[in-house]
């Protein structure tokens, strides 16, 4: 992790490397091609079909001029930040819950953590039904408890597609942060105490800077994911779930126009990529912030 | 760790060739092995939905034309849909001879040229059923629509007009966001337009009556989610298929047929390998009166022989879409209203859903 150890790897390792050059480049050229040929190809593809007949962007000025279709995108974006949000806010104690923790219950912790990824989306997403409900079991508890004197409509709400899909996606935030925060030399955590930090400080001001890439990375694949969520917000999210995807289905499903689903994924795919530089210009920042490189 | 770490070392090696063999092996497993069969004239290979309802066509239709003309019937539950046809037709590679479509797909298949015409040389119009053929298909199956219950709760029937009026009925009801099941048509059905005013649609009104329900109005995504909020006690009506219902009528619930009589077409993809062994099939079931009434006993969905619905029995024909009485409550969809306004009707919709108006 100390530039000058980093540089000395590479040296050592320069003279054995005229061999290896070979075998590597004819894999990652053979990986190229695969990536080329069932990627590249089919987003250029892509790329025609939004941009055709002859070569017009009126399928993307289609999508901001139809009403009710801006509200779709904001949508989309909205669902996918709150789910950002939310699964950060719950993952990053949950993480740091499980890091001081001992390896046995470590273990369990993860055990617990990871097992509901091993379910179907769509168990989820009728298990949900069932509790989200208006005569599900929640509302029944809170009607029987007197917390609450009508049932509470969650189901068929933004908030019903938001507590799902974080629900989902809550390891896949939790494991990157996790990993972040295993490679923090607890020492500095110490040094921190010793020289008169609080418990919240030694937080704010140490552990939190060293785990942001982690938190970054867990950020950015959580709402990569949550961009390309169909089932969850269509099932659960009733009219408040239309989101991009679910507009991409119907033009291809119903109504077989696939310039206007292309321009729509293309849209989505730009925000995406576009995102990408800024959020990795800030892990590079912040990472230097935290003092050690 | 450096970026060269990373990728030295034969760690990478295997994963890489395993990624790579996995691709071409996903590259060339399913369609070439279809296409060749297909080819050879001995199998019919056709696109369809499987389920109870896939069951219920096999009986009714796949094994009664294999037993007669000893070709080989291969169904692929593969969610059939014009995007998919135009592609293959498109690449050239059309992987099915017959394909079930919905009503929109069957019309504007055939208005783009991307289905074959219906061989009416070889398919006897004088033993179709009424609504069972149009010029690129003939049903597999025409199911009748309406508004599913709780029968203690309701003294009479309820109609689209007691659906659309929350005051009478006080409580959540349920509506499908899939248009080709008639939602528009039956929200216009609700503000007291008779049933031969129906077309041209008048989109905003159906909006309107829809968003007057305000929150008590439920867009649902299956027909199986909105059985289940009927059965959850959620809601207290929905929009449904007959053969949603059927099997929840020993638990109480009915279904007052009222709402739309859809179609399933079997059509022939343009281009399709076995474009004659597909036209015969058409023509057979068409032609056999056994094949309608095993359809219509096991789904008690209209199948395309006019005659079927005799050999089926009293009780049962009183639920078909062919049935005097159900005729007279239920509407067939205009094919050509849809085929031109479908876009415009969807982008409404989908602004409605978004915005509430």
């Amino acid at each position: 992790m100390i530039p000058g150890a980093a540089s000395g790897t590479r040296e050592r390792r320069s003279s054995r490397v005229p061999l290896m050059v070979s075998a590597q480049t004819l894999v990652l050229c053979g990986l190229l091609a695969v990536v080329a040929v069932f990627l590249f190809w089919p987003a250029a593809e892509i790329v025609h079909l939004s941009l055709s007949p002859w070569l017009t962007t009126e399928n993307f000025s289609r999508i901001f001029s139809t009403p009710g279709y801006p509200a779709v995108v904001l949508n989309t974006f909205m669902i996918a930040g709150l789910v950002t949000v939310v699964t950060l806010v719950i993952g990053f104690p949950l993480a740091y819950y499980i890091w001081n923790r001992r390896s046995v219950a470590r273990i369990l912790c993860f055990i617990l953590l990871l097992v509901p990824l091993l379910t179907g989306v769509l168990v989820k997403n009728i298990v949900w039904t069932v509790l989200l409900g208006n005569n599900g079991i929640i509302n029944r508890i809170l009607l029987d408890l007197d917390v609450i004197s009508q049932p509470l409509q969650i189901l068929f709400t933004r908030t019903a597609v938001v507590i799902a899909m974080t629900h989902y996606l809550l390891p896949i935030m939790v494991v990157p942060i996790y990993a972040s925060l295993s490679r923090i030399d607890r020492s500095l955590l110490l040094a921190a105490r010793s020289l008169g930090a609080g418990r919240f400080g030694t937080l704010r001001l140490v552990t939190l800077p060293l785990v942001m890439p982690g938190i970054v990375t867990g950020g950015i694949i959580v709402f990569v994911l949550t961009l390309g969520f169909y089932i969850t917000p269509s099932m659960l999210g009733g009219r408040q779930g239309q989101i991009i995807p679910n507009l991409i289905y119907t033009y291809i499903r119903r109504l077989a126009d696939l310039h206007f689903a292309a321009a729509l994924s293309l849209l989505l795919a730009v925000v995406v990529i576009g995102l990408m530089p800024f959020v990795l210009r800030y892990v590079r920042s912040s990472h230097s912030v935290g003092g050690i490189k | 760790m450096t970026c060269r770490r990373i990728f030295t070392s034969h760690e990478i090696v295997l994963p890489a060739l395993a990624l790579v063999a996995a691709v071409f092996a996903a590259a060339y497993m399913p369609s070439s092995s279809a296409a060749s069969d297909s080819a050879s004239g001995q199998q019919l290979i056709v696109a369809a939905f499987g389920g109870a309802y896939g069951k219920a066509e096999q009986e009714a239709y796949f094994k009664p034309f294999t037993k007669a003309t000893g070709i080989e019937v291969r169904v692929l539950p593969a969610q059939p849909s014009l995007a998919q046809i135009k592609l293959q037709v498109q690449s050239n590679n059309v992987l099915w001879d017959i394909a079930e479509l919905g009503p929109w797909d069957t019309y504007n298949g055939c208005r783009d040229e991307l289905l074959t015409p219906v061989d009416y040389q070889l398919v006897r119009k004088s033993d179709l059923a009424p609504e069972a053929g149009t010029r690129c298909g003939i049903i597999a199956s025409l199911y009748t629509e309406g508004i599913g219950y709780k029968k203690s709760m309701f003294k009479t029937p309820p109609t689209w007009q007691d659906f659309f009026d929350v005051k009478k009925y006080p409580g959540k009801r349920a509506m499908e966001k899939y248009l080709q099941d008639g939602t528009l048509e039956a929200a216009v059905v609700g503000t007291g337009v008779p049933l031969d005013q129906i077309y041209p649609l008048d989109v905003e009104k159906a909006i309107a009556a829809m968003s007057s329900l305000g929150s008590d109005l439920i867009l649902v995504d299956s027909l199986a989610q909105a059985s289940q909020l009927l059965q959850s006690g959620s809601v207290v009506m929905i929009q449904t298929a007959i053969g949603r219902i059927l099997p929840l009528e020993s638990q109480g619930y009915a279904i007052s047929l009222v709402g739309q009589r859809g179609p399933s077409f079997f059509t022939i993809p343009k281009g399709a390998r076995n474009t004659t062994v597909a036209q015969k099939f058409l023509a057979f079931i068409t032609s056999c009166k056994e094949c309608t009434a095993t359809m219509e006993r096991m789904t008690a969905y209209g199948g395309p022989n006019k005659d079927g619905i005799q050999l089926v029995s009293e009780e049962r024909r009183k639920l078909l879409p062919y049935d005097p009485e159900v005729q007279k409550n239920t509407w067939a969809p205009n094919l050509e209203w849809w085929g031109e306004n479908a876009e415009a009707a969807q982008e409404a919709f989908q602004r409605f859903q978004v915005t509430g108006h």
